[in-house]
């Protein structure tokens, strides 16, 4: 029944079009990587997909519904890892996933169940290297009960055992029939076949 | 007003046509401005009887009631603006408002100036904390908030709605302030100079030069208003082949 | 949603009593002057302690990424503002009403007031937060606390002119009515917060 659906979308920075024309879709437990060079746009597209940044054309579809013109609603089906890990430094690990677990109220998980993902549950986030932070932020994508994720660059500041382990929850997210859309320097990493490249899509410039 | 006439407004949110509009307002103000100013200052300053207890420092009224009039229905004007500018999304208006504030904040001043004159010959003091010009300086601190704010930010994106909003807001909670002063205390300040009960106005001598100038400042800041708004548009059409000039190289 | 951390508490708390201090201090132990300017200086080392505060609050997490999730969640922004301001209120106004009679003591105020003083501030100081917070959304995008505590002190004056007002005179007995008014203020500004707060954040999103 997951499924999600991009039909011909432009991203803007300002008034420029910086990406146009992008088409893909994503249905019941399948992996999509999205790849390009630096500042070609990856964050602005998924900003864009969730609702952060105005849609002037194009679609968004989720599960057959058309949510183009209903950012709102469309924010309630969708998670998200980015650049910024949202977590408060001077809680402890396990506090701060309890405290996002509370905004989302759609499906209580246990907690303690993730345990294996990070190592000290009870040492406060100011002490913890960007690395650790960044996979309790991916630890956050498990406990709100969405279906379809976007991660952006979620392999940043990750060592090999952590990216080993965004893998393991990519792939265990896969199972349960969830879609993961993911922007990354490192296509190879996820094994998938659908690989989207930005740079395809750049408006050409008019002189 | 009948749908036509709203649709006719609404096409002056085009630069082009907004500026064609400007073509006639600007001398036409600046006429009636210039006329009615001096006409209305020289006939009250120097053609009224000085008032038997007030002596000649009476006569500030001709500018300390048209500032006064006019830093208000500025304020006014803003909120109007950005209304216009959060609802509609048309930029004119938003810079209208931002073009506006300086003149806002220079009347309140010169009302503030000449009343403090005024109150140190009558009242023997410049400043009391009266109702009416706790109201002023209320007034004067919202339009220095709003100045500020604007050259705070320095992205016209975010500063655009930040700005109305705080225009809007500052309207409500100036009312709300004003009062509120006015409930405190009841004050020295006198009642209002002009209004439509015939019986409370103030003689015809000093009525009509008043009614001048009070129309000869409205036009000023009209005109002050219009020449401002396009030279804001002018900047900001400047920095947008700016933009376009880096991006394309 | 209460889950939070108590780091400004402190702050807050210790700078409320330091500035009411510093206002005794400043009438140099003049007792007719200390009496006639204490609810004053009460309301003010309240109304700069709420100031200092207010970044912490939205700011700190617009910065870290925050809003991007509370937008995500379940709830409307609506309401995640609404209670974040009460936490606000909470932990910045209650410590304070709490050691108001020692403060009080300080400031050579008769404890019979005491309870008078304690409700009129507990009735208008949620007003602070909620305007405070308020204009601190418009702000977002610049996270110097010069910038919010110059632009939010104009939306202060209706409360502070009431609280003031109802501290001052609270022998009169025909007072009824200003207590009336500083509730239905305290009242507009919590209808009125929770929206405008949400509308410029997400103003700040488009």
């Amino acid at each position: 029944m997951n499924s999600i659906n991009i039909g011909s979308l432009d991203c803007f920075i300002g008034n420029k079009t910086i990406l146009s024309g992008i088409n893909f879709s994503a249905n019941k437990s399948e992996i999509i990587v999205i790849t390009g060079p630096n500042g070609i746009g990856k964050s602005t597209l998924l900003k864009t997909i969730l609702g952060f940044l105005p849609i002037q054309r194009g679609s968004i579809t989720i599960n057959d519904k058309d949510y183009t013109e209903d950012p709102e609603s469309r924010k309630e089906k969708l998670n998200f890892v980015g650049h910024k890990n949202a977590l408060n430094e001077n809680l402890t690990i396990f506090e701060n996933l309890r405290y996002w677990q509370n905004f989302f109220s759609s499906q209580k998980i246990d907690i303690s169940r993730m345990m294996d993902f990070w190592d000290l549950p009870n040492i406060k986030l100011s002490a913890c290297s960007e690395g650790q932070k960044k996979k309790v932020a991916l630890a956050r994508l498990s406990i709100t009960g969405r279906h379809i994720w976007l991660l952006d660059e979620p392999a940043n500041n990750l060592d090999l055992s952590g990216q080993k382990k965004l893998v393991k929850i990519v792939k265990e997210h896969q199972i349960n029939g969830g879609i993961s859309i993911i922007s990354t320097h490192s296509p190879n990493l996820f094994k998938t076949k659908t690989v989207i490249e930005l740079s395809t899509f750049v408006p050409k410039k008019k002189v | 007003m009948s749908p036509k006439l709203i649709d006719t407004f609404w096409e002056f949110s085009n630069p082009t046509k907004f500026k064609r509009l400007a073509r006639y307002v600007i001398p036409l103000s600046a006429g009636i401005a210039l006329t009615c100013i001096v006409v209305g200052l020289i006939w009250g300053l120097f053609y009224t009887e000085p008032d038997y207890k007030q002596m000649e420092t009476v006569k500030i009224i001709f500018l300390h009631v048209p500032a006064a009039f006019v830093a208000i229905n500025t304020y006014l004007v803003m909120t109007i603006a950005s209304l216009i500018w959060l609802i509609r999304r048309h930029y004119i208006s938003l810079l209208a408002a931002k073009a506006a504030a300086p003149i806002g904040f220079m009347m309140t001043i010169i009302t503030i100036i000449t009343g403090s004159l005024w109150g140190s010959s009558t009242w023997g003091t410049f400043w009391v904390w009266d109702p009416r010009l706790t109201s002023f300086a209320i007034l004067l601190c919202f339009y220095l908030g709003y100045i500020v704010l604007w050259s705070a930010l320095n992205k016209l994106e975010t500063a655009s709605n930040v700005t109305s909003l705080f225009c809007i807001l500052g309207s409500i909670f100036a009312l709300l302030s004003r009062y509120i002063v006015f409930f405190i205390d009841q004050g020295l300040h006198q009642g209002p100079t002009l209004s439509l009960d015939e019986e409370k106005n103030i003689d015809n001598s000093y009525y009509f030069p008043l009614i001048l100038s009070l129309i000869g400042f409205s036009a000023l800041s009209i005109y002050l208003l219009f020449i401002r708004t396009i030279t804001e548009i002018n900047i900001h059409r400047i920095s947008l082949v700016e933009k376009r000039g880096e991006s394309g190289a | 949603m209460v889950l939070r951390s108590g780091s400004h508490l402190l702050i807050a708390f210790t700078f409320f009593f330091f500035f009411s201090v510093l206002f005794a201090l400043s009438t140099l132990g003049t007792e007719t002057l200390l009496h006639l300017i204490a609810p004053s200086g009460i309301w003010i080392s309240l109304l700069i302690s709420v100031l200092l505060t207010l970044n912490k609050i939205i700011h700190q997490e617009f910065e870290n990424g925050s809003t991007d999730f509370y937008l995500l969640s379940d709830f409307p922004l609506e309401i995640i503002l609404f209670f974040k301001t009460i936490v606000h209120w909470i932990t910045v106004a209650i410590p304070i009403l709490l050691i108001m009679p020692f403060i009080m003591i300080a400031l050579q105020i008769e404890l019979e007031k005491l309870f008078v003083l304690l409700t009129i501030i507990f009735i208008g100081s949620p007003a602070l937060s909620f305007v405070g917070i308020m204009i601190s959304c418009l702000t977002l995008s610049n996270n110097s606390s010069f910038l919010i505590t110059t632009i939010t002190i104009p939306f202060y004056f209706p409360t502070l002119l009431l609280g003031i007002y109802c501290t001052n005179n609270t022998d009169l007995d025909n007072m009824s009515l200003a207590y009336v008014l500083l509730s239905l203020n305290t009242l507009f500004t919590i209808t009125i917060s929770p929206f405008i707060s949400a509308y410029a954040v997400k103003l700040h999103y488009s």
